[in-house]
């Protein structure tokens, strides 16, 4: 009995202290984005002063409304979130049931597609090539170029996902074949509800990276109402920029200088708190998402699926 | 059994999903054929938009006529693919319902369409000129890439388009300056382009400056952004003159005083005797030069870097001073843009040298006792500083403003050539045009005063600041300086501008720096040069904090001496040898020669 | 209730069918058609690595202009920051994987141990969120906090008497790799722990019930359930994390760079962004990344060897 106190108080401790550890984790982790947040909330002329700590100095919700009002940014979200769910969706299938075949060890020619995944991971012609391609299959600047292209979620996945697979028992397949099922039957019943835990997390890298993904748009797009969500912000971020690299050539000339000391306008609501309005705000949908992916996650979860 | 029930289940949930995978396939498909850009449905209004061959006939047959009176119908309307980097506050889309975007496109019958990337626009645009699809207009800053697109054989000579779609033109009828349009042509081989912020000789003879604000003008000629300002609310705190701060040891006395009395600005905050924007040296260099009088000649007028100049030796013992008195803070160099602003605009700055364009941190005004505001600013230039060794301030002022800033290329393919030629022509050569886009509507936005000048009403003051959805003053690819200085009503004075000081004070040296433009491209890209001078940019900066933080004589020697050596290692003199080649070709061309002067 | 009824014997020689065979293939073929499609046939663009290419040549310049004997890569080597650059990348990613890949799957296990789920998930979402803020932000708060005017971390060592003056961190160049590293770190823990919670709850349940009859407390089980459990997720994140050698966060670096911190701070990356994106140097670009996935292949190839011999688990 003694063994069993002992160890309950350790555990006790041990419990004690991680929480402490996970509060000084939550702290520094939350505070970058609480920073974000009041710094969004503050009038934008107020922060030129420099960028508040604690809280706004001059509080409004200015720049808030001034990124919602926008009907630029509402249809953004709108191609940014349709995208990143039809991309998911479709790509969490084709790479698991991809990846499910390359695991089957009496695969032939297993050599040829390692070769072609491997080589797609790490080499790449650069981004001329594929953009003669993008425009020849007649994708530029149309929606399907955010959709086709990404279908395949890389081999990086695959290899996850691969090694997940090659650790479920073998006994399992055995008894699936005897009974007569094939391997697509065997991929979507029993082996794709027994790595929920890995699909979730291959989903959400999925879903963030589209997400924040604006490298399609910038160079493979060109229409306004195409832009995804990321993008429009960055060029609210950018158009502010361009004022510090004008500065650093020699032409700056004066006249030209004060074309942007205009555009940023004076008033409650400037290029900078803008910019950090849209970016907490374009935050938002994915710390709801995520609470979702997070009940794959929980231990134990799978207890009863494995039995048969 | 159990397997089977499961298979059951699964069997369920797949329906579940084939459902959810076809809704989203019809999602996807709605998507990809429904999407109409927001800027087509708004810009035909009422009428739907017709790009019919029909229509273009009707056109070009009134095109031949004077077409400055013309007005187009919406039905009328072309659009344009227009590929924009610079002028980053073109409105997207194109909003008819803008009373100076409806205007234009009834003068010129033309809706464009900015495409305005974000970032890498220049890489992106090479993308497009591999894949030989050009957007109709194509707007660009970069140097480099005029070469490229001139040599890719893709872009109109600006002289032929003109004549074959719009031969009435003013652009090509007088209405360009010919100083400007040769020395485009010396640069690129022909004329290709349309620069923006013109200004020359022949360009002033077109839009003369009119009396009452020739002064103004003629000191923004030598102006230079990138000098020293000194803050006059910390000056009066301290008791410290106007007057004082004009030499070397008496500014170093100020800043003494400052630091010793432990300045704090009104929360507290302490006050930074010397600011400079250490973090981006290059830029301060301009400022360095221009103070100490470094110029990028030597004495016999052959091109030589000002890194080799006494004077830039000056600049950096007078840094030096500054830190081992105390009054160079290292924490500055590690300062980015922003936070250095913030200062300034805290009066927690005495002395700034660098650039003073950002963020308007120069336009406060001091404040009297009662907290009302005086005429006078907080950030005045003093200057010139007499400085121990002698040396003078100098100015190099380029008289051909060849380069413009933003180019203006009309692609080959461009599918509507005439409407395009009209709405260049009249937004950067009539009157009318260059005062709809700048000012707006005459009456709504704007007035002529008496002195001839054009003064922005309450609604045109407020159109000008978000241009980014009115269009007003968005257009600027289409400054034409010399036309702005012509009908601009100027409402300060240019005494208190800060830039002007250093080139409308007596003991600055004046340079025309013409014969040092070299022309585009000259430096290739991947050639050693084009290293040299990279590296060049990487080294500068790590040596200049070191030299500036040296404490104390000898140490200040040897990394001054390590520097230069390693500028010679790093192949600047070649680069210099290079670039002197144009230079005294150009001494030839426009026959004068340049000594440098301290 | 059988179907099909196969024998023992039958069942070893399961999977060599010709129908099962073609299930497979069929499985692999949209994956295979989109890598062809899209990451194979693009290839040809290496050809730019090798041959002074500029693009007002067009799509046929890739394959008409000339060779120009590899000087597109002595480029980079030419530089006579060549060296000082890769200690900085390799010191930066060497040092940054030995201390955030503990970190973060530490940070996993302990996650996994917390009783109240509520305030898992909280913690689970709070950690998540500095990844989405952008590093120019998020950079410029660093950069803030570790200002010796007024910069929280000053003055809270200040408080606690560590140190009497102010420390410029950032004007240090020894300083730069711990903020890189421990700056990335708060950034990404939240979001790099995904992938290991995802492993831990994969493993098989009965094996911790089997433990805690045993008698096993919870460090034991984690040591002997948990961590074999994961072992071979751990070893596949080493191994990308060995491959990646090369590659830093572009913006990151870019962000906090300045001139004194500088002989730190020049990574291959910013260096090539400046020789190659600002003057379209494609080629210099193009040659650079083939030197990048070149070597990281190597190193790939290398780690997978060293973790096969080593853990028996491995990429193939």
């Amino acid at each position: 009995m003694n063994n069993i106190t002992i160890s309950k108080a350790v555990s006790k401790t041990a419990d004690a202290i991680i929480i402490a550890i996970m509060i000084i984790a939550v702290i520094l982790t939350v505070y970058p984005f609480y920073y974000a947040v009041i710094n969004s909330l503050n009038e934008g002329n107020d922060l030129l002063k420099g960028y508040v700590l604690l809280w706004p100095r001059k509080f409004t919700w200015d720049s808030w409304k001034a990124a919602l009002s926008d009907s630029a940014i509402l249809n953004a979200l709108a191609v940014t979130a349709s995208r990143t769910v039809i991309v998911t969706v479709f790509q969490l299938f084709i790479t698991s049931m991809f990846a499910y075949a390359f695991s089957r060890p009496y695969l032939k020619h297993k050599k040829f597609y390692a070769a072609l995944g491997f080589c797609s991971m790490y080499i790449s012609g650069g981004i001329i090539p594929f953009f003669l391609l993008i425009s020849a299959l007649g994708l530029y600047d149309t929606y399907w170029v955010y959709i086709i292209p990404s279908l395949f979620g890389g081999f990086y996945n695959v290899i996850i996902f691969t090694s997940n697979y090659k650790a479920i028992p073998a006994s399992l397949f055995e008894s699936a074949k005897l009974d007569g099922a094939g391997e697509f039957r065997i991929f979507l019943s029993i082996v794709t509800p027994l790595t929920k835990p890995v699909l979730a997390a291959l989903g959400v890298f999925s879903v963030v990276g589209l997400w924040n993904d604006y490298s399609t748009s910038l160079y493979y797009t060109q229409k306004p109402a195409l832009q995804t969500l990321q993008y429009y912000i960055l060029k609210l971020v950018k158009s502010r920029g361009a004022l510090e690299q004008l500065q650093s050539s020699v032409a700056g000339n004066p006249e030209i200088a004060q074309l942007f000391s205009s555009i940023d306008g004076s008033g409650t609501v400037t290029a900078k708190s803008l910019e950090l309005a849209a970016m907490v705000l374009a935050t938002i949908p994915m710390v709801i998402m995520y609470p979702f992916a997070q009940k794959f996650f929980a231990q134990g979860m799978l207890v009863g699926s494995v039995k048969g | 059994m159990f397997r089977r029930a499961k298979v059951f289940n699964m069997k369920n949930s797949k329906l579940k999903i084939k459902r959810i995978i076809c809704i989203l396939f019809v999602i996807t498909f709605l998507m990809g054929c429904g999407q109409t850009p927001p800027g087509e449905s708004s810009a035909t209004g009422t009428n739907p938009q017709t790009q019919n061959s029909s229509s273009d006939d009707a056109v070009s047959a009134t095109t031949d006529e004077a077409n400055a009176k013309k007005e187009y119908d919406e039905s009328e309307f072309k659009t344009v693919d227009w590929f924009v980097t610079g002028a980053t506050s073109l409105p997207t889309p194109w909003n008819l319902d803008m009373p100076v975007m409806a205007e234009i496109s009834k003068k010129t019958g033309v809706i464009m369409q900015a495409n305005i990337p974000a970032q890498d626009a220049d890489t992106k645009l090479n993308l497009l000129m591999v894949n030989g699809d050009l957007p109709d207009v194509i707007t660009i800053m970069n140097e480099t890439l005029y070469a490229e697109l001139i040599a890719s054989d893709q872009v109109w000579n600006i002289k032929e388009f003109f004549e074959t779609y719009l031969p009435d033109a003013k652009i090509i009828n007088g209405g360009f300056p010919e100083d400007i349009r040769n020395a485009i042509e010396i640069r690129d081989g022909g004329w290709y382009s349309i620069p923006s912020h013109i200004n020359s000789v022949d360009n002033e003879k077109i839009w003369p400056i009119p009396d009452s604000t020739k002064e103004y003008w003629e000191g923004m000629k030598t102006a230079n952004q990138f000098t020293m300002v000194l803050n006059r609310t910390i000056m009066k705190e301290y008791g410290i003159s106007e007057e004082s701060v004009k030499t070397e040891q008496g500014l170093l006395d100020a800043m003494k005083k400052i630091k010793d009395a432990g300045a704090t600005n009104e929360n507290g905050g302490s006050v930074y005797p010397l600011m400079i924007h250490a973090n981006a040296v290059l830029t301060t260099n301009n400022a360095l030069y221009s103070i100490f009088g470094a110029m990028p000649v030597d004495e016999d007028g052959n091109y030589r870097s000002e890194y080799y100049s006494d004077s830039y030796r000056d600049a950096l013992e007078f840094l030096n001073t500054c830190y081992r008195d105390g009054f160079f803070d290292p924490a500055i160099l590690t300062m980015d843009q922003a936070s250095m602003v913030a200062l300034m605009n805290e009066d927690r700055v005495f002395c700034h040298i660098g650039g003073t364009a950002a963020d308007a941190m120069c336009d406060r005004k001091v404040k009297d006792e009662n907290g009302k505001e005086t005429n006078e600013y907080v950030y005045y230039c003093p200057g010139p500083i007499a400085w121990e060794s002698g040396f003078v301030p100098v100015i190099g002022v380029n008289n051909t403003v060849a380069k413009g800033w933003l180019q203006t290329f009309i692609s080959k393919s461009c599918e509507e050539p005439e409407a395009v030629a009209r709405f260049i022509d009249y937004l950067y050569m009539e009157e009318e045009g260059l005062a709809l886009w700048n000012y707006g509507i005459e009456g709504m936005h704007w007035i002529e005063n008496e002195k001839g000048l054009i003064e922005r009403t309450e609604a045109g003051k407020e159109a000008y600041d978000n241009m980014a959805t009115t269009g007003m003053g968005a257009f600027w690819l289409f400054c034409n300086t010399s036309y702005d200085r012509s009908i601009q009503n100027i409402t300060s004075n240019i005494e208190d501008n800060v830039a002007a000081v250093y080139g409308r004070s007596p003991e600055t040296h004046l340079y025309d720096s013409t014969a040092l433009v070299l022309p585009s491209g000259y430096i290739e890209a991947g050639s050693s040069y084009d290293i040299t001078k990279i590296e060049v940019d990487n080294y500068v900066p790590q040596q200049f904090a070191k030299i500036v933080m040296a404490e104390n004589d000898e140490q200040f020697d040897t990394l001054y001496q390590e520097f230069l050596k390693q500028l010679d290692k790093l192949g600047l003199p070649e680069l210099d040898e290079y670039k002197n080649k144009v230079v005294q070709e150009n001494y030839e061309t426009y026959g004068y020669k340049l000594k440098a002067v301290n | 209730m059988r179907k099909k009824g196969k024998t023992p014997a039958q069942i070893t020689a399961l999977g060599k069918d010709r129908k099962t065979q073609l299930t497979l293939h069929a499985m692999l073929l949209p994956g295979t058609i989109l890598i062809i499609i899209f990451n194979i046939v693009p290839l040809y663009g290496i050809l730019i690595a090798f041959k002074a290419f500029r693009p007002m040549m067009g799509f046929s310049g890739i394959f008409t202009s000339s060779w120009n004997n590899f000087e597109n890569f002595k480029q980079v080597f030419r530089s006579s920051e060549f060296w000082p650059m890769i200690r900085n990348t390799l010191g930066i990613n060497l040092l940054g994987q030995c201390i955030t890949i503990p970190a973060t799957l530490i940070f996993a296990l302990l996650l996994n141990e917390l009783t109240s789920k509520r305030f898992r998930r909280f913690v689970q979402t709070a950690t998540f969120l500095p990844h989405f803020i952008s590093w120019v932000i998020f950079g410029g708060l660093c950069i803030n906090i570790l200002s010796p005017d007024g910069g929280a971390l000053n003055q809270i060592l200040m408080v606690l008497k560590l140190i009497d003056k102010p420390i410029l961190f950032m004007g240090e160049a020894r300083y730069f790799w711990l903020i890189v590293i421990l700056s990335g770190l708060v950034k990404d823990i939240g979001y790099g722990s995904i992938i290991y919670l995802a492993a831990i709850a994969g493993v098989d349940p009965t094996l911790h019930e089997a433990a805690t009859v045993d008698g096993a407390n919870r460090f034991q089980k984690i040591w002997h359930v948990t961590l074999p459990g994961i072992l071979p997720t751990v070893m596949i994140m080493l191994i990308f994390a060995v491959a990646g050698m090369l590659n830093n966060n572009f913006t990151q670096i870019y962000v906090m760079q300045n001139p004194l911190n500088q002989p730190a701070s020049q990574v291959i990356d910013t260096y090539v962004y400046q020789i190659g994106l600002e003057k379209f140097q494609f080629g210099v670009g193009t040659a650079t990344s083939l030197l990048k996935s070149v070597l990281a292949l190597a190193l790939l190839t290398m780690a997978n060897f060293v973790s096969n011999k080593i853990t028996d688990t491995g990429l193939f």
